[in-house]
């Protein structure tokens, strides 16, 4: 059975016919701009007919070889020549790289000895050497960090050790 | 430039950048030293020789005996054991200190044993003219001193 969508375009169309058109148009009683919509898509259908012959290509193959031509020209500029890497140029940028880490590591990074002095512990003054950290090997033992800066003398000065006798060879 | 010579570039680059060539000469010297009043002192050890006076003072010995001593390489990463007498070992693990204002210096976490009896831990900047003495226990010839320095 066909709907009304279906009835309506084959009305506008003129297919429908005796018994089918004259029900259909009964229904359409209640729809009284049907017959200005069918008149309206008749004229644009006339008017699209009318107006829809192509002119004829002269020489169709050359129209389409220029137009394969223009796409390949234009898909030729479009693709930017960005940036490639080549073996060179990766070696020249290694290089360079290379240079500006050694540069880096010369200018912060020392390597030739300067002599040193010990100060307290803490300082930060140049050519200085210092206890950093110091704990005892078991609780019995004490450890104290001392420092005699003007014989530039640093000594751990531990307490709580064993008494050596003689009878103990050293060597 | 021939781009063969590239590569040579690079390891001269890499060559100049490596610090390992002067690490490779450093060494850590430890030694047990006795220290003792002598009415005839012998004379001090040429090693001492530099920090000699400071000693006396400091201990208020006047003879100061190398028993024994001990060298590792610092650029040895690992973690060393020194062994200047049978009696007294030394754990030492020494790194290039990074900080500019202390250049030249090395970072030394040690660890000194008496027989197996741990005595003390520490972690020391040291120089090659800063030596670090650690007062060991008391002999009944002299005090016991064990001796750190950064050689080169």
């Amino acid at each position: 059975m066909k709907t009304f969508e279906e009835k309506y375009t084959a009305w506008i169309d003129g297919e429908l016919s005796g018994a089918e058109l004259a029900a259909f148009e009964r229904e359409l009683e209640g729809h009284p701009d049907a017959q200005a919509d069918r008149e309206s898509t008749l004229k644009l259908g006339e008017f699209l007919r009318r107006n829809s012959e192509v002119a004829p290509l002269a020489h169709p193959d050359f129209f389409n070889h220029q137009i394969l031509q223009r796409i390949e020209a234009e898909k030729t500029v479009a693709r930017p020549r960005g940036w490639e890497w080549s073996w060179p140029r990766l070696a020249w940028a290694g290089m360079a790289a290379l240079l500006v880490a050694g540069f880096l590591f010369k200018a912060w990074i020392p390597t030739e000895p300067q002599p040193l002095g010990f100060a307290e512990s803490g300082s930060e003054a140049p050519g200085v050497a210092e206890i950093v950290h110091v704990s005892a090997g078991d609780p019995s033992i004490s450890v104290t960090p001392m420092h005699d800066s003007r014989d530039n003398v640093t000594v751990l000065w531990l307490e709580g050790l064993d008494y050596l006798p003689a009878s103990y060879n050293l060597r | 430039m021939n781009l063969r010579q590239i590569p040579l570039i690079f390891i001269a680059l890499l060559a100049w950048g490596q610090p390992g060539s002067a690490l490779a000469e450093t060494k850590i010297w430890s030694a047990v030293i006795l220290a003792s009043n002598a009415p005839e002192p012998k004379e001090s050890p040429e090693v001492l020789k530099p920090v000699f006076q400071g000693l006396k003072r400091f201990f208020g010995y006047n003879q100061f005996e190398i028993l024994g001593s001990s060298t590792m390489s610092v650029d040895a990463k690992v973690e060393e054991w020194l062994v200047p007498t049978e009696h007294f070992w030394l754990s030492v693990r020494a790194r290039k200190t990074t900080s500019k204002e202390a250049r030249g210096a090395y970072l030394l976490n040690l660890e000194l044993f008496h027989d197996k009896r741990p005595l003390v831990a520490t972690e020391a900047r040291l120089g090659p003219e800063s030596p670090l003495f650690i007062r060991g226990p008391v002999h009944a010839t002299g005090q016991v001193l064990v001796v750190l320095q950064v050689q080169r």
